[in-house]
């Protein structure tokens, strides 16, 4: 039986200049980010960095609470644990349909009865915010330089996953001590959640 | 000079050139296919009998330098439906059919004894040839040997092995400008072709070339299309990740079909999705972005290599991606990678087969996960023709009907693809209202505001959800005449340059002058012409309804049901 403890480890990875990229599929499994209710979608994408209105409005053409698709920038988020997910504008009658205030809307299956309404109403709530296509591409460069909390467990089937791409990295750091790739999967194991911090090395030629 | 019809007689070995009849004159892609078929093929016949008859026809625009026009259309009536049914794929045989002065290549008749043939298509005619060196060979052996053989830019259309065993699920390949091969999959009319014992088809067009009427308008119109197209987000999306950037998407909706449609969600998503897919692509020297055709802007295909850094596959697509992946519940993306090169090596439907499989992992013929077993089962048992291989070549009706299993999502006999119904109702109606079975591709999101077929009613209405549809399907008829790809769709949706600009290349290459009332006419007129030959075969509106489970399993996450009434779906012919 793994223990898991309540610390939240701090991982910090240096990867060559320019190759944040690669890295930012991580993000299709989410951060977590904490805030106060009530919120709402818009709001939490505005405090994002390098999130602007012009950006919200005219980039992210596809967005999902608790799988269902919202139009409205001032939709509430509500429950303990809500997931929230942003994309660009997506290609077929199934992209059309869950566009953002697209005419193709009524094509919708309604959800109105469904688990997202029930959810209760909380004064602190953890929400997962996933990242997809474009839009991780676009921003996950600044999310992952200012470090985001993410559950370890995406982390780690991550890195498992594309294990290749983790022998480019400079140093790895955790809690401020240079640790080894093969140490990841006890640190990962040992917490529920990471912090995580991707940055590029532009010091060294 | 004006394109012409060819036209080969496989029962007396007989071909002909003979003059466009005036009903056939403003057709093209499926538009022409589904005429001539409707005018030609008895309702009633045998599919894979010498009464069916099989077409080919490139677009309006194919051959022409407008952007994305090289879709080559292929219709017959389709052994696995009993409907009538179009396949279009990308490749090079549009254009260069087109460019031969071939507005349509019918093949009719049944040879006498076993021989298998060949077809050369030049500006002169069709020649038929016995064909032995090929027969039995899979799609990329024998195109490697038919490049030898050929000259390097003569495009190849070819049946592999599932279309000689006349599998009612194989597929007609063609070759691609990096001599791959793209597929007319869905419906099975492989198996059409190989009932004529034509294993392939090569074709020349010497120094042919398309006429264009006014081509100082049709430059300036292509230019203007072409912008459009480049420049819609949608295209810098297929341009980078492919269609497979739908899995995410469609899994957060809770729509995407798992476990032979037991669930609307994936837990082995993000290993399958486009974003990694991406990576993978990247990390091994493939491209993510590839073209199927000369001249399409949008490049929605790619190459994917294995761990070697070898080629493995390409237009590796959301729907094939989806079926063998979360139908069947294998997260392992270099497994459906060599899943889906074996497919087009076998030439048979990636949709259709996977679906098959699926259904029989439910019936407990392999695990559902089974990666290794699934492989296993198309180069064993498909390719070789055995009877289970047989039973899964026939597709998810007869896998079904084989095994017991009540779950089988088709429509009119073809398997449902990648967005499930219940939690994507629009879907839904276009999938059991479609002219040709269960087929996302049937009512794109074309320009409904630009075409003025947006509906009258109102569209939260079920009433209004059906006439949306309805008017998406005619739409897209309209689009499958004209050789282009479907993906010019949402430039069409969204750049109000784009639409006209296609009918001004419509105009300039034809000296004519098409409006939008004609486009959605010609979708019209499509639409009811598909509809009265399936009627004639039997088909009742009883046959547009999805299957019973749909409408009493609820689907997780959501727990929704399919809930359109019968009447309701009728509805849908009011026009």
């Amino acid at each position: 039986m793994i223990t898991r403890s309540p610390h939240i480890p701090r991982l910090e990875f240096l990867i060559p200049a320019d190759t944040t990229k690669k890295y930012t599929t991580l993000l299709q499994a989410g951060i977590l980010e904490a805030r106060s209710a009530p919120t709402t979608v818009g709001e939490l994408l505005a405090s994002l960095p390098g999130f602007t209105m012009q950006y919200i409005r005219e980039r992210i053409e596809t967005i999902f609470l608790n799988g269902l698709p919202v139009d409205d920038l001032e939709t509430k988020i509500n429950g303990p644990s809500p997931v929230l997910a942003i994309s660009a504008v997506m290609p077929g009658l199934a992209g059309a349909i869950f566009r953002k205030n697209s005419f193709h809307a009524a094509l919708r299956t309604s959800t109105s009865d469904s688990l997202a309404d029930k959810l209760p109403s909380t004064e602190k709530i953890t929400i997962r915010l996933k990242f997809f296509n474009i839009i991780a591409t676009e921003r996950g460069g600044t999310i992952f330089h200012n470090g985001c909390l993410m559950k370890s467990e995406s982390v780690l089937k991550f890195i498992n996953y594309r294990r290749h791409l983790f022998s480019h990295l400079l140093s790895l750091h955790c809690d401020d001590t240079p640790v080894g790739l093969d140490d990841l999967g006890s640190i990962l194991h040992s917490s529920e959640t990471v912090f995580l911090r991707i940055q590029e090395d532009h010091v060294s030629t | 000079m004006a394109a012409k019809i060819f036209r080969v007689n496989m029962s007396d070995l007989s071909t002909s050139i003979e003059e466009v009849p005036a009903a056939w004159a403003g057709h093209g892609g499926r538009g022409l296919t589904s005429t001539i078929v409707a005018a030609e093929v008895p309702p009633t016949c045998h599919p894979l009998g010498a009464n069916n008859k099989l077409i080919f026809a490139p677009g309006l625009l194919s051959g022409t330098p407008a952007a994305n026009s090289g879709r080559l259309s292929c219709g017959a009536k389709s052994p696995l439906t009993g409907t009538i049914k179009e396949s279009n794929s990308g490749g090079t045989s549009a254009q260069l059919l087109a460019k031969c002065g071939c507005k349509a290549l019918i093949i009719e008749g049944q040879p006498k004894d076993d021989a298998w043939y060949s077809l050369a298509v030049t500006p002169d005619g069709v020649t038929i040839k016995r064909e032995k060196e090929v027969i039995g060979k899979g799609n990329f052996a024998a195109i490697e040997i038919l490049d030898k053989r050929l000259t390097a830019k003569q495009g190849i259309i070819i049946i592999g092995p599932a279309g000689e065993m006349k599998m009612r699920s194989a597929n007609i390949s063609v070759k691609d400008p990096d001599g791959n091969l793209r597929s007319g999959g869905r419906g099975g009319l492989g198996a059409v072709m190989g009932s004529k014992r034509v294993k392939f088809i090569s074709i020349d067009p010497k120094d042919g070339k398309v006429e264009v009427a006014d081509m100082d308008k049709f430059r300036v119109a292509n230019k203007a299309f072409a912008k459009a197209l480049i420049d819609h987000p949608v295209s810098q999306a297929l341009g980078t990740y492919g269609t497979n950037v739908l899995v995410n998407i469609i899994n957060e909706s809770g729509g995407l079909p798992t476990r032979n449609f037991t669930s609307g969600q994936f837990a082995g998503h993000e290993q399958i999705s486009g974003e990694t897919m991406h990576d993978l692509i990247q990390e091994r020297g493939g491209k993510v972005k590839h073209n199927c055709h000369a001249g399409c802007v949008i490049q929605c295909s790619q190459i994917y290599n294995d761990v070697k850094n070898k080629y493995k596959t390409s237009g590796f697509e959301y729907e094939s991606i989806w079926a063998l992946g979360a139908d069947c519940e294998i997260d392992n993306l270099d497994q459906i990678a060599e899943a889906d090169h074996l497919l087009d090596d076998i030439g048979i439907d990636s949709i259709e087969t996977a679906v098959a499989i699926g259904i029989a992992m439910e019936a407990g013929v392999l695990e559902f996960g089974d990666g290794e077993g699934l492989l296993r089962i198309l180069t064993e048992e498909v390719a070789k023709g055995t009877g289970l291989g047989r039973i899964i070549g026939g597709g998810a009706g007869d896998v079904g009907r084989a095994y017991g299993v009540t779950r089988v999502p088709v429509v009119k006999n073809q398997a449902i693809p990648a967005y499930d119904p219940r939690a994507i109702k629009g879907m839904g109606i276009t999938y059991s209202t479609s002219t040709q079975g269960a087929d996302h591709t049937m009512g794109y999101t074309i320009a409904t505001n630009i075409l003025g077929v947006g509906g009258s009613l109102d569209p939260l209405s079920k009433e209004g959800q059906v006439e949306l549809s309805r008017n998406l399907q005619i739409a897209t008829a309209a689009i499958d005449s004209t050789g282009m790809c479907l993906f010019i769709a949402f430039a069409a949706l969204d750049d109000a340059t784009c639409l006209p600009a296609l009918i001004d290349l419509l105009n300039a290459c034809y000296g004519i002058e098409l409006t939008g009332d004609d486009v959605v006419n010609l979708g019209k007129s499509i639409l009811k012409t598909e509809h009265a030959f399936n009627l004639a075969a039997g088909f009742t509106n009883q046959d547009d309804r999805l299957p019973d489970f749909f409408s009493v399993e609820p689907l997780p996450p959501h727990n929704v049901v399919w809930d359109f009434s019968g009447e309701e779906i009728d509805t849908f012919w009011n026009f």
